[in-house]
Order: C-alpha cells, then sequence, then structure tokens
C-alpha cells in the first residue's frame, strides 16, 4: 500500500512541478466554478422576476376584477400570466431560455395576435451564447482532456527520458498508471460539483 | 531595419514556409482553413442574399395587400395593421451577427407596439450552439487554430532541436528571426483573408460604403496579427513545443470560447434588464390614466373637447366641421404612443447598457473587440435593430395617424356615429380604398458607413492596445531568446 502511495505522490509532485500544467487545472477550476455560480445567479434572478410578475400580475387582474362588471369586460381585459419556472438542477443546464420566452400573458382577445409578442432576451447577449456547466463539460472538458493527455507519452520520448524510465520502472503501472490516474484525479476534482 | 536585415527576414521566412510545405501538418491545415473559408463565404452569401430577396418580397406583398383592401371605415383599417421586414445590409453576408437571434419583421397596428418576431435561431436547432458556418466564425474563432497548429512550433522547435544557438551564433539576432517567423506567419493571414476581403469588396457594388468595407478588412486583419503575435510569444517563452502548443490552445480556449460566453453571463447579471412582461405592468399603469380612444365618452378626453368647441366656436360636438370621433382617436394614438415609446426608449438603453458592459471583455479577449467591431461594422448589431424599432414605429405612428386623419375629414360624424344601425348606414359609413394610398413604401437601410466606423473605434483601440503590449513582450522576449 504504502509503495502505491509513494508513486503517486511522486507522480503528484511531479505534475504540481509542471507550472503549465498547474495554470491550466487552476483556470478550469476558475471556469467551472463560474459556470456554476452564474448558472445558479440566473436561476435566482427567474426565480425572482415569476415571484414578481405574479404579484404584479394578482394586482392588475384585482384592478380589472372591480372596474368591470360584465363577463364579456372581464374576459376582454384579463390577462392570464403562464410561466415555465426553473427546475432544480437548471443551474447546470440553462438551456435555450435566453432565446426562447419561457413567461408569456395571455388574454381572450384575438389569440393569434398574441404571436406578436414575445419576452425575448438582449439578442447581442443571445448569440454570444452562455456559459453552464453542461457547456463546460461538453465542449470545454474533452479540449481540456486533450491538452492533459496528449504529450503523455511523447514528452518523455522528445526529453530523451522514455526509455531510461521504462527499464527504471518497477513495473508499467508503477509509472504511467500512477502518473494517469493522477492526471484524470486532477482533471475530475477541477470539474467536481461544489 | 536595413536592406540587408530585411533580406535576413525574408530568409527566414522563406525557411519556415519551406518546413510547412515538408510537412503534411501544416499543409492539412492549411487547405482545411483555405476550403471552409471560400465554402463559409460562399453558402452565407447564398443563404443572406435569399433573405434579403424573401424580405423584399415579403414586404411588397405586405404593401399591396395593405393598399388592396376594399372600402372601409378607416379604423378598421388601423387595426388590419400592416408589416415591415428588416432587410439585411450588404456586408451582412460575411457576418449576419445577430440577424438570426432578433425577430426579422414586426407586425404595425393601431394602439399597441409589438416585439419583433420570427427569429431564425427559434426555428433551428440546438446543434448550432458552438457558432453556425459563417466567415465571421470561421475568421474569428478558427482560423486563429489554424495559425496555432501551424505556427506554434515556430521558435520552440529550433530550440528543441538545438538548432537555435547555431542560428543566433551566426549572426541572426533574435529579433530577425522572430520576424521572418511572423512575417511567414503574415503571408498565412493575407491567404486566409484573401476570400474574406474580396468578397467584401463585391458589396462596394449593391451600395455598401468603401469606408465600412475597409474598417471591416482592417479589423480582421489587425484581429488576425494579434494571434500571430501571441503564437510567436508563447512560441519564443516555452522550450518545449508541447509547453508552447498545450499554453496556445488553452489560451484560445480561454480567448475564443469562453471570454464571449463570460462575457455575456457578466453582462446580464451585472445590468439585469426586466424584460418586456414586466415593463408592461408599468406601461399599463400609466396608459390607464390616458382614457381609451374608442370611447368619445371618456373623462379623459373633456378638456379636450371643450377646447375643439372653442376652437370651431360652436356649442356642440355634432355642430363640429370635423369627426370627433376620428379626432379623440387621433389625440389618444399619440399620447399613447409617447408613453410607450418612452418605455420603449427605456428598454433599448439598459439592452445598449448591458451590450457595452460584454463589450469591455474586449480589453481582455481579442475575440470580443473583434466580434463586436464585425457586428459594428457589418451592421448586425443590437444597434441596428434598435434602428429598426425606431424606424417601425415612425412607420407604425404614419401610417395610424393617416388613416385617423382620413377618419376625420372623410367620414362624417353623423355617418360614423349611426354605423351599427342598419346594413345602409354600416355601408355609409365607410370611406373610399383609394385612401390607403396614405402607406409609405418601407426599406430598412442601416447606418451610414462613417456612422458604423464611428461606432467602432472603441473595439480598434482594443485590439490596438494587444498589439502594442504584444509587441512589447516579445521585443522583451526577443533579446533573452537562448
Amino acid at each position: 500500500m504504502s509503495y502505491l502511495l509513494k508513486q503517486l505522490a511522486r507522480e503528484w509532485r511531479f505534475l504540481l512541478r509542471q507550472k503549465y500544467l498547474v495554470v491550466l487545472l487552476v483556470c478550469t477550476f476558475v471556469m467551472s466554478g463560474f459556470a456554476v455560480f452564474s448558472g445558479l445567479s440566473e436561476v435566482t434572478q427567474q426565480k425572482q422576476t415569476i415571484e414578481r410578475l405574479k404579484a404584479a400580475d394578482l394586482t392588475d387582474l384585482t384592478n380589472v376584477q372591480h372596474k368591470y362588471e360584465d363577463p364579456g369586460s372581464l374576459a376582454y381585459y384579463s390577462f392570464h400570466l403562464t410561466y415555465s419556472s426553473p427546475s432544480n438542477l437548471a443551474f447546470a443546464a440553462l438551456g435555450e431560455r435566453d432565446i426562447y420566452p419561457w413567461k408569456h400573458r395571455l388574454n381572450l382577445l384575438a389569440l393569434e395576435g398574441q404571436i406578436y409578442e414575445s419576452d425575448a432576451q438582449n439578442a447581442e447577449l443571445a448569440q454570444a451564447g452562455k456559459i453552464d456547466f453542461v457547456f463546460v463539460v461538453s465542449a470545454l472538458a474533452p479540449l481540456i482532456v486533450i491538452l492533459l493527455f496528449h504529450d503523455l507519452f511523447a514528452n518523455e520520448r522528445t526529453s530523451g527520458r522514455h526509455d531510461l524510465l521504462v527499464t527504471t520502472a518497477k513495473s508499467y503501472f508503477a509509472l504511467w498508471g500512477a502518473r494517469i490516474t493522477v492526471r484524470s484525479v486532477s482533471y475530475t476534482q477541477v470539474f467536481e460539483y461544489r | 531595419m536595413s536592406i540587408n536585415n530585411f533580406s535576413k527576414v525574408v530568409i527566414v521566412a522563406k525557411d519556415e514556409w519551406r518546413y510547412w510545405l515538408r510537412s503534411k501538418l501544416a499543409m492539412t491545415v492549411l487547405a482545411i482553413g483555405l476550403v471552409l473559408t471560400v465554402a463559409s463565404v460562399i453558402v452565407t452569401a447564398i443563404t443572406m442574399m435569399e433573405l434579403s430577396h424573401s424580405r423584399h418580397e415579403l414586404q411588397a406583398t405586405s404593401d399591396k395587400s395593405f393598399v388592396d383592401q376594399p372600402d372601409r371605415h378607416p379604423h378598421r383599417m388601423v387595426h388590419y395593421g400592416h408589416y415591415a421586414f428588416r432587410t439585411p445590409s450588404p456586408l451582412s453576408t460575411l457576418d449576419p451577427g445577430i440577424d438570426a437571434y432578433t425577430g426579422n419583421s414586426i407586425f404595425l397596428e393601431g394602439h399597441r407596439q409589438n416585439s419583433a418576431m420570427f427569429a431564425d435561431s427559434r426555428q433551428g436547432t440546438a446543434l448550432t450552439k458552438l457558432g453556425s458556418l459563417t466567415p465571421a466564425f470561421i475568421v474569428q474563432t478558427l482560423a486563429p487554430l489554424l495559425l496555432i497548429l501551424i505556427g506554434y512550433s515556430g521558435i520552440s522547435r529550433e530550440r528543441e532541436s538545438q538548432t537555435l544557438s547555431y542560428l543566433l551564433s551566426q549572426g541572426t539576432s533574435g529579433a530577425t528571426l522572430i520576424a521572418g517567423k511572423g512575417l511567414a506567419l503574415l503571408s498565412v493571414v493575407g491567404l486566409i483573408l484573401t476570400p474574406l476581403t474580396v468578397s467584401a469588396l463585391f458589396t462596394l457594388g449593391s451600395g455598401e460604403g468603401l469606408l465600412a468595407v475597409t474598417s471591416f478588412v482592417l479589423g480582421y486583419a489587425l484581429y488576425l496579427i494579434v494571434w500571430v503575435l501571441l503564437i510567436l510569444l508563447a512560441s519564443s517563452v516555452f522550450s518545449k513545443n508541447s509547453g508552447s502548443f498545450t499554453a496556445l490552445a488553452f489560451v484560445w480556449i480561454l480567448l475564443c470560447i469562453v471570454m464571449p460566453r463570460v462575457a455575456s453571463t457578466s453582462a446580464s447579471t451585472a445590468v439585469p434588464s426586466a424584460g418586456k412582461i414586466e415593463t408592461d405592468f408599468a406601461v399599463k399603469a400609466e396608459l390607464r390614466k390616458l382614457g381609451d380612444g374608442h370611447n368619445t365618452n371618456d373623462p379623459a378626453f373633456k378638456q379636450f373637447k371643450q377646447s375643439l368647441l372653442n376652437k370651431y366656436n360652436v356649442s356642440s360636438i355634432d355642430e363640429l366641421p370635423v369627426n370627433f370621433r376620428g379626432l379623440v382617436a387621433s389625440e389618444s394614438e399619440a399620447k399613447l404612443t409617447s408613453v410607450l415609446n418612452k418605455f420603449a426608449e427605456q428598454r433599448m438603453q439598459a439592452e445598449l447598457k448591458q451590450t457595452k458592459v460584454s463589450r469591455y471583455f474586449g480589453w481582455v479577449s481579442p475575440m470580443v473587440a473583434i466580434r463586436s467591431l464585425s457586428m459594428i461594422v457589418v451592421g448586425t448589431s443590437i444597434e441596428t435593430h434598435h434602428r429598426f424599432l425606431r424606424e417601425t414605429e415612425q412607420l407604425r405612428f404614419d401610417f395610424v395617424q393617416g388613416l385617423n386623419k382620413v377618419h376625420v375629414e372623410k367620414l362624417s360624424y353623423q355617418d360614423d356615429m349611426n354605423r351599427n344601425t342598419n346594413t345602409a348606414a354600416t355601408q355609409k359609413a365607410r370611406v373610399s380604398a383609394q385612401n390607403w394610398q396614405i402607406l409609405q413604401d418601407f426599406t430598412f437601410n442601416v447606418d451610414s458607413s462613417k456612422a458604423r466606423a464611428q461606432r467602432s473605434i472603441p473595439a480598434f483601440l482594443q485590439l490596438f492596445l494587444w498589439i502594442a503590449v504584444l509587441l512589447g513582450g516579445i521585443k522583451f522576449v526577443g533579446r533573452r531568446l537562448l
């Protein structure tokens, strides 16, 4: 057991001494942290918006009900709020809620006419896209894996150490196994959900 | 730099090209880059031309169907409404920008301001999340990656194979070496920009201003120069090819993929803007004070009525020489529009503020800088959309008030009041279809190329700063290459 730990500890030290790898891991950690943080704050904002809309909608509806008596006018002037509230995991996958409106107010008059109404967000921001956890995992993570592992063997070969390392290592896994484990662990740690 | 020195630079550049021609990777990358750029230029040009054509056509159809309406009560036509379409600018064939993300048509009717609707992004799938294959995307996002793949080993290769010390000891200065490698990469930049420049020049024929085309091409040239400098810097700093590659690839991920999204996310978090529904509550509260323009007995119009009676020196509205209902409609439309415009303007300002915050990230990422520069110069930025909204609002107001004027002058108050008594009276309360000619032809044009170029100055400054800082860095590193 202590032998295994020794191998792993050596590889950890090796990893931490390569500054560009440390920078890479730290930056990735910051990125995924930012993605989760911004996702959470976006979802909170959406929930607050829904609460405000519900309150305002109720006031508006009460106003209308006090003002009009006949069913026709009541139907004509009353609006009904519909919305789709973000799910519990929405912070991780914000989806396309910036492109498709998720809140709407309907009334009985001219249902067809309401296709001309849309509560969309800032188009220039929507065009740039959003960074959420799903984006980090699906688009960035593979690139980071490539960067971490692309020179696993080749690096030692170009430095001329490969053959020496292989012959002096007790076993294949003591060297490469430990190195792969350390890189994989450091990588998954970075994406760990806090 | 003396002639002698310059010829040395050229020799280094030529040698770099020889290396690329021998290595399969560099040639493959270059071929892929050129094919992609040319293909995207052609595909996007066709798409945008079709869009432009179909929107022009739809606009003409809409104009025609309005004018072709039969004799009617003028207020019926106010509610019949009209459509306006946003036709894309000539340069948008190279950068469609937010064209797909905002509605490109708007339904204009009396008493309300509708949103621009039917954005193309809502009709597509989420597959284009990383960006669609437009020339702007290729040059902004993929071209830097191609440059990295070709150039990452420029100087670190010499160092790794221990040829760097020979080169330097034989009298080639570090600066000459870096300049030579830079010249070789710049020639690749020239290759990538050629299809873009040619098609940008073509838009001059369809009425685009020379200033816009020049700033567009210049902006992209500066952007790719930033990347060339970044590559030279990384390649000089790192002792190994793999270090240089990892660093550059990671910088690419950060600057090209992550930063634009961080910018937009930060902007929407820093400047939260209330959505349309939310502001509509405030609009509605203010409108309630104005009174209903369909109801002449609304107490809100009491003062207006009295002032009219005084003006024409009569005692009742029946004696007025004009149609009182039309006047009330016109008066209330004017007041309502001023309220709606006030809120619309507020919303646009909030959106602009958000966008400005996201554009500040151009100081941190050249990708954000070129993205806003390109959209602004092409005329597919948020400002252009706001211009569209303002112009269509003017169009809406003009045609509604034009119809109200017809209502006031061509329809007698008596006929108007009796319109619901029987069929004959309804027929009488109509005006001739000739009056629908009040509709003006609408063609949307983007801001002048001078205005767009002026708006893009901050983005140019951001790119210049990047170039200045990187040149300083390379000068510093160039003296200590070994």
